[in-house]
């Protein structure tokens, strides 16, 4: 007997995006799920007269470390629940996405004390003046402990850097009034399609003019042009790129992007930017989201710390519209535009077939839905409320609550960041590889501070509810 | 021009050759794969996220590439079960 010709002996195969599992077995999904479970909740209590300010607790300001023990002492019971409950809800999404549950725990058990920790030193009312950030205290906590002192590897299960910040954008959206993002939107999507079109260009061609094979160059473009390590890994797939090349994409994204951290908040105060002016050029050219979203913390603490003028929101909400509106959304059309040119001009020949516009839809960061979802949620549900009430019911009730968890939830993310670069384990990039990829943050950086600040400035600067 | 354009998207979404690359023996996309073949993929990205879409790593070719490419080299996971099958004469 004849063997059955390979493709009938195809096992069945299920087309991404096409699956109900990716539902529970995306990252991204469940920040959806968690983002908006935590709303949902927060709503149906402060409507039933109740509120999650209780379990969004973290230290107040505090002179002397005495004040500071006092406050953890009277309030041990509300951190408890607090660590019980977000550890319950991280755990159930880390077994069904696939992370090792016993590595997880651990992991995440150090990432919260490490994080009462950064939230606390935040807090203490000399820290402006040492320049104490808690984003920056929690990245260099976490660099100083990979690589100086070293954690087990397999404690990385529970330092997921992705995870947390997704989950933190979507609380971000209920904060961020809906009404905004349509405002300033459109602005926010042509500033970053402007920067991000003409870095990919210059990474591709400085790439190819060194001699670096197209689908490296588009990988490396990508990485420095839309939403850095996420992009590059979308665009790797979407190219067929060799294996070899993500982890060239991967290294220079993060060492820049660290960089970039610290960089642009510091020139942006040294500038005296309004914080909404700041956020938008971080949102323009930062690489990752969630070293983005340092950077821009970063900036906001500055404001409210009265150093630079404009609201901490201002520079989260502007650095927002423009990395996760203006430019994490089209990573699906780059990758269908650059799947066809890879599959027709550059890769003929090696494998078949695969592109399709569905595309779009399967690499879309599904957790932006759960952003806009938060936003449409809240704004709607205080749109007949007077200014006066929104800031003696709404806000502590409902708003600050949120915004507590969502701190909680981005500095994880910031200490994950710290604890999983291993600066001595980064592939190896090579000098064309980084001479492209530095042309294009060379004029990301410029092309965003002149869009950020001079063609768009007053815009950014009045960015209000 | 438009012409042009058509012929590209059907050579791009047409399938070619062999067997889906998702259900070849040669191809591994699950998260923890794939982390652990691009050291840095964690720290600021997800071997986990949706952009991944279903895409893997070709052991065979030593390319990262979509589950929805075919190949001409394509060996399905399945293949002893089949023929077992096969044999005994089941449809």
């Amino acid at each position: 007997m004849s063997l059955e010709p390979a493709a009938a002996l195809e096992v069945p195969y299920q087309e991404a995006g096409s699956g109900w599992t990716e539902l529970w077995r995306k990252e991204d999904w469940w920040a959806v799920w968690l983002g908006l479970g935590i709303v949902l909740v927060a709503y149906a209590l402060f409507t039933s007269g109740s509120s999650i300010a209780w379990l969004a607790v973290s230290p107040p300001k505090w002179s002397a470390f005495s004040q500071l023990l006092g406050h953890l002492e009277a309030n041990a019971t509300r951190y408890v629940a607090q660590f019980a409950i977000i550890l319950g809800l991280f755990a159930i999404a880390a077994s069904l996405i696939g992370y090792k549950l016993r590595h997880f725990v651990p992991g995440f058990v150090l990432v919260y004390l490490l994080s009462v920790l950064v939230f606390a030193a935040g807090a203490w009312d000399r820290a402006l003046y040492f320049n104490i950030e808690p984003p920056l205290i929690a990245l260099v906590g976490g660099l100083i402990i990979a690589n100086l002192i070293g954690l087990p590897r397999w404690l990385d299960a529970g330092f997921r850097v992705e995870f947390y910040i997704k989950t933190g954008i979507v609380l971000l959206g209920a904060t961020l009034p809906f009404t905004l993002i349509v405002w300033a939107g459109p602005v926010a999507i042509l500033q970053a399609s402007i920067v991000s079109i003409v870095t990919f260009l210059v990474i591709f061609f400085v790439g190819r003019r060194l001699g670096l094979d197209h689908r490296l160059a588009a990988v490396l473009g990508a990485g420095g042009a839309v939403c850095g390590v996420s992009a590059a890994i979308a665009i790797a797939g979407a190219v067929r790129a060799k294996k070899e090349y993500p982890p060239i994409a991967i290294t220079l994204v993060v060492l820049w992007a660290i960089v970039m951290i610290f960089v642009l908040p510091l020139v942006s105060r040294a500038l005296a930017l309004p914080a909404g002016v700041g956020g938008a050029w971080i949102g323009t050219s930062e690489f990752a989201d969630a070293a983005g979203f340092a950077a821009a913390q970063t900036y906001g603490g500055f404001a409210t710390a009265g150093t630079i003028s404009g609201t901490a929101d201002q520079a989260l909400w502007s650095y927002t519209l423009i990395k996760v509106v203006g430019r994490d959304v089209w990573i699906g059309i780059w990758a269908l535009i650059l799947s066809v040119i890879a599959v027709t001009r550059w890769e003929v020949t090696e494998t078949g077939g695969g592109v399709g516009a569905a595309e779009i839809w399967w690499r879309f960061p599904k957790f932006v839905l759960g952003f806009l979802l938060a936003s449409l949620l809240v704004t709607f549900a205080v749109r007949d409320v007077s200014f006066a009430d929104y800031n003696t019911a709404v806000r502590p009730g409902l708003v600050l609550p949120i915004t507590t968890l969502r701190t909680w939830a981005f500095t994880f993310s910031f200490l994950s960041i710290g604890l999983t670069t291993r600066l001595r384990e980064f592939a190896p990039a090579g000098s064309k590889p980084f001479l492209a990829f530095s042309a294009g943050v060379v004029v990301n950086v410029v092309l965003g501070f002149v869009l950020s600040v001079l063609v768009f400035g007053t815009y950014w600067q009045t960015l209000s509810h | 021009m438009i012409a042009q354009l058509i012929a590209v998207w059907r050579a791009a979404t047409s399938s070619t050759v062999g067997g889906r690359c998702g259900a070849c023996r040669h191809f591994a996309n699950d998260g923890s794969t794939v982390e652990a073949a691009f050291p840095g993929l964690a720290i600021m990205g997800s071997g986990f996220a949706s952009v991944r879409a279903d895409d893997g790593i070709c052991a065979l070719r030593g390319i990262y590439l979509s589950g929805r490419a075919r190949c001409d080299q394509f060996a399905p996971y399945m293949q002893a079960r089949n023929l077992t099958r096969v044999r005994s004469g089941a449809t």
